[in-house]
């Protein structure tokens, strides 16, 4: 899939609501497969998401990798990474750990 | 055929948990008598042992005696499901052996449950810290996740608990073993060989959503609380202790059929 750079602050931004969206699966790779589709859409619509964690805590590697690390797969840099995917509410640990497997995706995606 | 019970039931020498396994599938009508005199203490572990020991049971249709079952045991739902397995002619619900109480939390479960993960945090958090608390969530959410997608078990039992100044957690079930599953995309000799090639970073068998990427996480925890990890499953065990890096590894007296994960932790530095 082809992304749209981020063009314009303040423009129309989706929000993805992860406690709505993922009420009783917040663990499985199946999950995270759902995830980062939806941010796809997004990203291709509007350019740029929020992904609000509303305070909840995640610790699943599963499902952190399959739906947000692996964004750096489907061609995201960490640069366009970060600015286009907004973290809301994320747990400091969750933060840690997504970065860290972002960094790991994206160094093997250059290989 | 009278078994005797150890003092501690826990995850330290598991033969006598697997023979029972084998006796369980052998004893036909002959009656299994469980004596329980010896035993002391049933840890975290220990509980979720006892819970696979009496789904076998259960569908082996054995008829089990108990007998000296110390009364400060007798509520517990597996040991009083087992006191009572007549009862039973096939597998209740699979949440008739879960079990909680201050130290530890057991749960039998089909699925994927994100609620175990945040009940155990908010049950532990303060003892054992928010950190090691977010890394024990890992760990288990890490385990579940194995045993759902490659297992696939009718059930399985994830457990948690403090335990002699310790952190225990793990995940045990009774399905499709790691030799198995790995044989399905790997050529290894042995069992053993597939156990320690499914503990390398990376390696997964799964073809869609490929990851493999949780294990370097739970090794890294692992490391940092002086942890010690025993996986066990068909013919072979490892257990590896991350304070000394020593690994024990080897065949199994008496197979099983499923996979066991037994991790636990040091608390000492984090309390």
């Amino acid at each position: 899939m082809v992304l749209r750079p981020f063009l314009a602050e303040g423009g129309q931004m989706k929000r993805i609501d992860i406690r709505e969206e993922f009420p009783d699966d917040r663990m499985s790779r199946k999950a995270g497969e759902r995830l980062r589709n939806m941010i796809l859409d997004a990203l291709d619509t509007d350019g740029r998401v929020e992904v609000d964690f509303g305070g909840l805590i995640i610790a699943s590697t599963s499902f952190l990798d399959e739906g947000l690390a692996k964004l750096a797969d489907q061609g995201l840099t960490g640069e366009h990474f970060h600015t286009a995917v907004v973290f809301k509410n994320i747990h400091p640990r969750d933060q840690e750990v997504l970065e860290d497997l972002f960094d790991t995706r994206a160094l093997n995606s250059r290989k | 055929m009278e078994f005797h019970l150890p003092t501690k039931i826990d995850d330290g020498r598991l033969d006598w948990a697997l023979e029972l396994l084998e006796r369980s599938r052998s004893a036909g009508k002959k009656p299994l008598r469980l004596n329980w005199r010896k035993v002391i203490s049933i840890s975290p572990a220990g509980m979720a042992i006892l819970a696979c020991l009496f789904d076998t049971f259960v569908e082996q249709g054995n008829r089990v005696k108990c007998t000296f079952v110390a009364k400060r045991f007798k509520d517990i739902p597996t040991i009083s499901n087992m006191m009572k397995i007549a009862d039973f002619r096939a597998l209740p619900q699979s949440d008739a052996n879960s079990f909680e109480d201050d130290a530890m939390i057991l749960r039998g479960r089909t699925s994927l449950d994100p609620l175990f993960a945040e009940g155990f945090r908010e049950k532990f958090a303060k003892v054992a810290g928010e950190e090691i608390s977010y890394d024990c969530s890992l760990i288990l959410s890490e385990l579940m996740q194995n045993t759902v997608d490659h297992s696939t078990a009718e059930r399985y039992y994830a457990y948690a608990g403090i335990w002699e100044d310790e952190m225990h957690a793990g995940v045990l079930d009774m399905g499709i073993s790691i030799p198995a599953k790995m044989a399905q995309r790997y050529d290894c000799t042995s069992d053993l060989e597939y156990l320690e090639l499914a503990l390398r970073e990376g390696i997964t068998t799964r073809r869609r959503r490929s990851g493999g990427v949780g294990l370097a996480y739970f090794f890294d925890f692992l490391k940092r609380n002086e942890g010690k990890l025993t996986i066990m499953s068909r013919g072979a065990q490892v257990r590896r202790y991350f304070k000394t890096r020593r690994t024990q590894r080897g065949k199994i007296k008496f197979p099983l059929r499923g996979t066991w994960c037994f991790a636990r932790f040091s608390l000492k530095g984090d309390r």
